[in-house]
């Protein structure tokens, strides 16, 4: 493959990401919106990846590949440790209130002790 | 940018153009809000990338670039395209009436692209970039609708995708060193130092089978990940694996320098790693030692992972063999890879009465799709018969002299791994016969049925049928150009797998 016809490859390509986003964001906001973007300027840098024949830049956009898997990585499991925290809280919250109410008990005991 | 010639422009992006179709396409089954109308584009963009394919796909097999090394790579994709169609048309039952439809068909667009992409590049860190990112789009869509899922499931399933990335891009950082190039082509004339070359080849063995199933124990991981996932996911999973096994064949050929050690340990793991996926599909198969057992979905994908290893036993097997027998060998590893991708495509077909009625997958339960799904019932019986008369009879009719040569007779270890190799292989042929009489009996010989029914349950249409005659005529036209043509296999993959 040559030179000429690898560069209009990947200048096509680009384009073609260029007119998706564009569309994306006028279309105004759908859901998952964010993730969809992602996703697609992934894969296109992975696609343009086959067509570059330097090393360097090669390895410019595994840096950007990693950083944005990482990236989709925490957003995927960001809900789970969120539901964590909160069972957590939730047990905290458990927690103090029997010991409030054991507290309370216990000055009642008092108190109806005290009261003998 | 004097000399472009519009030609060579067109030969170069001729190929590419089913990518570019699909990434587009992907955007616009986002967009789509009508359901009837996003499943008529995916099937017209597919069925367009098929048509084409297949025009070029012929053109350079028979016609026009007589020579051409595109030929491997153009197969391919036909399979990819065609098992794609299929597992969109499976993908149609699963979630009815949920707002994430729409990505989850993106995310089933992209994921075909990245099968094609993954096969048309020769770019060392594009390979592991799409196999990293097709894993992660797979854990992706494994959570989608169903957020309530817990992570705890594929907690290993993550774990694993971390470590094998740490492999495969450490791996590509120490060929780039050792080679100065990321191009297979150009790694493939460089020979670098042995030492390298072992660990390189271990590494990058181990970052792509231990996600696939591959070494040994890793097919824990895949547990959670085959049971709780929809039959069409379990499907576009069944066809990355098969890929995938395509990419490992060409990764470690172009890596095949390595040394006796290197390929005895790799027959021990593998060898282990069969024996495992055996032992679990008895289990899930009879008892319920396992928790939540007698799954289809878990018995289907630990034989895929048994295909896996055994693919992958016979290549690392070829790298003892010297030239002549080396070809034939690889000709005939190439049918079984072929043929036993086919059949499995076929056997999940016949799942396709389960899944328009209902969501159960164990086996216990479901039943009495004798009278209503005939067609089906017999293509399950045909597919059994296939295994044991291609696959049995043809495919060891062609390799047994060869294990039998002088070259393995005469030296005893090789002639004690060929016969561990030749007896693994009869017992995986047993075992997925077992299998499908398991599966037949129980789908389409019991009339009990205690499944819960769905509300909507579909009616199959006649081209629901297609598929089967489509997989049918596949099967016999690869088995009929491996009888009469010589070699056929090796010449067309001679170029794709770097031989």
């Amino acid at each position: 493959m040559s030179y000429d016809s690898e560069n209009l490859i990947v200048i096509s390509f680009v384009g073609i990401y260029i007119l998706i986003v564009l569309i994306l964001i006028i279309r105004g906001k759908k859901e998952n919106r964010n993730l969809v973007i992602q996703i697609l300027l992934i894969s296109a840098l992975i696609f343009i990846n086959s067509f570059i024949r330097f090393p360097i830049f090669n390895f410019i956009i595994l840096i950007t590949i990693v950083a944005l898997f990482c990236y989709i990585l925490v957003a995927l499991l960001k809900p789970y440790v969120l539901v964590k925290k909160e069972k957590d809280s939730f047990l905290k919250l458990d927690k103090s209130i029997n010991e409030n109410t054991e507290n309370s008990n216990s000055s009642n005991e008092n108190a109806i002790n005290g009261g003998d | 940018m004097g000399g472009i010639n519009i030609t060579n422009i067109i030969t170069a992006l001729a190929p590419l153009i089913p990518m570019y179709v699909l990434f587009f396409g992907a955007f616009v089954a986002y967009i789509l809000q009508s359901d009837v109308k996003r499943k008529q584009v995916i099937f017209g963009l597919l069925f367009f990338n098929l048509v084409l394919n297949s025009f070029l796909c012929v053109m350079h097999i028979f016609y026009y670039f007589n020579g051409s090394n595109l030929k491997g790579t153009y197969i391919t994709i036909e399979l990819i395209l065609i098992f794609g169609l299929i597992a969109t048309q499976f993908s149609n039952n699963q979630l009815k009436d949920s707002p994430n439809k729409s990505l989850y068909d993106f995310l089933v667009l992209i994921i075909i692209f990245g099968l094609i992409g993954i096969v048309l590049t020769t770019n060392i860190m594009s390979t592991v970039l799409w196999f990293l990112f097709l894993s992660l789009i797979f854990g992706v869509i494994f959570f989608i609708d169903n957020f309530k899922k817990e992570l705890e499931l594929l907690k290993f399933y993550f774990i694993v995708l971390i470590i094998s990335a740490i492999c495969l891009i450490g791996a590509t950082i120490l060929i780039y060193l050792a080679t100065g190039s990321l191009e297979l082509d150009v790694i493939n004339g460089i020979q670098i130092s042995e030492e390298l070359n072992n660990f390189i080849s271990v590494t990058l063995f181990l970052g792509i089978g231990l996600l696939c199933g591959l070494v040994p124990f890793s097919i824990f991981h895949l547990k959670n990940y085959f049971q709780d996932n929809s039959y069409a996911n379990l499907l576009l999973f069944t066809i990355f694996i098969y890929i995938i096994s395509f990419i490992a064949i060409r990764i470690l050929n172009v890596l095949s320098y390595e040394s006796l050690l290197v390929s005895f340990a790799l027959m021990t793991l593998l060898i282990l790693g069969i024996i495992l996926s055996m032992v679990y599909i008895i289990i899930e198969l009879f008892t319920h030692i396992d928790g939540n057992t007698y799954s289809i979905k878990k018995i289907f994908g630990y034989s895929v992972v048994l295909d896996f290893n055994m693919v992958l036993i016979f290549v690392v097997f070829s790298n003892l063999l010297t030239t002549p027998l080396n070809e034939i060998f690889l000709n005939s590893i190439i049918y079984f890879l072929l043929t036993i991708f086919s059949v499995k495509m076929l056997i999940f077909f016949t799942f396709y009465p389960v899944t328009i009625n209902t969501d159960e997958d164990n086996m216990k339960l479901l039943g009495g799709f004798k009278n209503e799904y005939r067609k089906f019932g017999t293509a399950l019986l045909v597919s059994g018969l296939i295994i044991i008369v291609l696959l049995g009879f043809l495919f060891l009719n062609n390799t047994l002299p060869i294990l039998f040569s002088y070259e393995i007779t005469s030296n005893s270890l090789y002639s004690l791994t060929a016969s561990f190799v030749l007896t693994v292989y009869v017992l995986f042929l047993i075992m997925v016969l077992i299998f499908i009489s398991i599966n037949f009996n129980h789908l389409y010989n019991q009339n009990e049925p205690q499944y819960i029914q769905r509300d909507s349950a579909k009616n199959i249409r006649s081209i629901d049928f297609m598929p089967i005659m489509i997989l049918l005529i596949i099967i016999i036209c690869l088995s009929l150009s491996y009888i009469f043509i010589g070699n056929f296999y090796y010449d067309l993959f001679k170029d794709f797998f770097y031989f």
